[in-house]
C-alpha cells in the first residue's frame, strides 16, 4: 500500500466512524481528552488489525465498537495500575448486548445528523422539545404545513437510513 | 375525501406517531386511518422510531454538529506505525539471510529460511524470519507489539518428534523465558498464541525446543 493509499484508507475510517465512536466514548467518560484518546486508540488498533475484519460476521461499525470496548477496558486497567484512578473504581461493565445497542444508537445519531438542518430542526422541536406542530411552527418561524411536510419527510428518511444499517427490519 | 385531502392527512402520520398533533388534527387523522391502508402503513413504519430517538437526549441533537478532532493525528500515527513495521520487517529479512548464509558455510547445515510476511497474513504484526532444524518443518511466526508487551502467534507443522514442545523468548541480554508449550498433535500441526511482557524490540529471538530444552528445533528472529 502506498502512502497516499494508506492516508485515504485512514481518512475514510476516521470520517465514517470517529463521530460515532466519540459520542459513545463521551457517554463513558466526562473527560473530553480521554474520549478523544479512546477514539484514536480504537482507530489505530482497527488499522493494525484490519485483516481480521470479516464482513460476514457483522458491520465495520460493530467491529469497531467491539475494539472500542476493549480499548476502554484496557485504558481503565492501565490507569488503575498507574494508580491514577482509585483501585476500587471498576469501569461500567460492557457486554456484547451493550455493544450491539451502542452500534444501533450510533446509527440513530448518524441518521439524525445526516438530515438537513431544516429537517432535523422539526424533529428536535416536536420530539425532543415536546412541542406541538403549532408551537414548532412559531419557534422555527415557518408555516404549520411546512412543519408537517418536513416532519413526514424526515421520518421517512430516518426509517430508510435505519433499515439500511439493519437497525430496523 | 379527495386525493388532496389524503395527501394532507398523510403528512400528519409522522407528527401523530411523535405525539405532536393537536386534538383536532388527531381526531381527523384517526377517522381517516380507519379507511386508508396507505396511511396506516405509514404509522406502522414510523412506530419504532420514537423508542430509537429516545436513546439520544436533546443536547446531542440540538445545536451544532458534534465536534471531533480531524483525521490528521490519526494519519500521522498510522504513518509512523507503517514505517516502524516496514523498518522492522526489512531488518529481520536482512538478518535472516545473513544468519542463513553464515550458518550454512560454517557447519554445512541446511537451513530453510522463511522469507517473512506475506501481504495476506491473517495475523497482524511482524512475520519473523524462521530457521528450522529439519527440512520437514514448516512454520510461520508473527510477533505483534501490544500495549502490554508482545503477542507471538506460532504456526508450525512437522517438527521433529518429541514428547513435548516448548516455546521460549530470549531477550537482548540472553535471558530465556517460557511462553508456551504443547504436546504432539496427530496431524503434526500446532497453532498457538503466546504472550510476553517484553516489547518487540526487546526480543532477540523466539525458540521452539523439546520440553527439556535439549535441542533447538526452530529459531525465529
Amino acid at each position: 500500500m502506498t502512502v497516499p493509499d494508506v492516508d485515504a484508507a485512514v481518512r475514510h475510517l476516521h470520517a465514517a466512524h470517529a463521530p460515532a465512536l466519540h459520542a459513545w466514548a463521551r457517554h463513558r467518560t466526562t473527560d473530553a481528552r480521554e474520549a478523544e484518546e479512546i477514539v484514536q486508540e480504537t482507530l489505530i488498533r482497527a488499522w493494525r488489525r484490519r485483516d481480521q475484519y470479516d464482513p460476514a460476521r457483522g458491520s465495520e461499525r460493530a467491529w469497531l465498537f467491539g475494539i472500542a470496548r476493549n480499548v476502554a477496558i484496557d485504558r481503565h486497567r492501565r490507569a488503575r495500575h498507574l494508580r491514577t484512578v482509585p483501585a476500587d473504581a471498576a469501569p461500567d461493565p460492557i457486554d456484547d448486548t451493550d455493544v450491539g445497542r451502542a452500534v444501533e444508537t450510533s446509527h440513530v445519531r448518524d441518521a439524525l445528523w445526516a438530515l438537513s438542518d431544516a429537517h432535523r430542526a422539526v424533529v428536535v422541536e416536536t420530539y425532543y422539545r415536546g412541542r406541538t406542530i403549532a408551537e414548532a411552527a412559531v419557534a422555527l418561524q415557518i408555516p404549520e404545513g411546512t412543519v408537517k411536510s418536513r416532519l413526514h419527510h424526515a421520518m421517512r428518511t430516518l426509517r430508510r437510513e435505519l433499515e439500511r444499517h439493519e437497525v430496523l427490519p | 375525501m379527495t386525493p388532496a385531502d389524503h395527501d394532507r392527512l398523510r403528512e400528519l402520520t409522522a407528527a401523530h406517531v411523535l405525539g405532536a398533533l393537536d386534538a383536532a388534527d388527531r381526531a381527523e387523522l384517526e377517522v381517516h386511518l380507519e379507511v386508508c391502508e396507505t396511511c396506516r402503513q405509514d404509522v406502522v413504519d414510523f412506530a419504532p422510531l420514537p423508542a430509537l430517538l429516545a436513546r439520544l437526549d436533546l443536547a446531542e441533537v440540538a445545536g451544532d454538529s458534534p465536534a471531533v478532532s480531524d483525521a490528521g493525528g490519526l494519519v500521522d500515527a498510522v504513518r509512523a506505525d507503517v514505517a516502524r513495521i516496514e523498518r522492522s520487517r526489512r531488518w529481520w529479512q536482512r538478518s535472516a539471510v545473513a544468519v542463513a548464509v553464515a550458518a550454512a558455510v560454517a557447519v554445512g547445515a541446511v537451513l530453510f529460511v522463511d522469507d517473512g510476511g506475506t501481504p495476506d497474513d491473517p495475523w497482524p504484526g511482524v512475520a519473523m524470519a524462521v530457521e528450522v532444524a529439519s527440512s520437514e518443518t514448516t512454520a510461520h511466526i508473527v510477533a505483534d507489539e501490544r500495549d502490554w508487551g508482545t503477542y507471538v502467534h506460532v504456526t508450525a507443522e512437522d517438527l521433529p518428534a518429541r514428547d513435548l514442545y516448548a516455546v521460549w523468548t530470549v531477550d537482548r541480554s540472553g535471558r530465556w523465558a517460557p511462553v508456551g508449550s504443547w504436546a504432539p498433535t496427530p496431524d503434526g500441526r500446532a497453532e498457538l498464541g503466546c504472550s510476553t511482557a517484553l516489547a518487540l524490540a526487546e526480543i532477540d529471538r523466539v525458540v521452539i525446543t523439546s520440553a527439556d530444552r535439549d535441542d533447538e528445533l526452530l529459531v525465529a528472529r
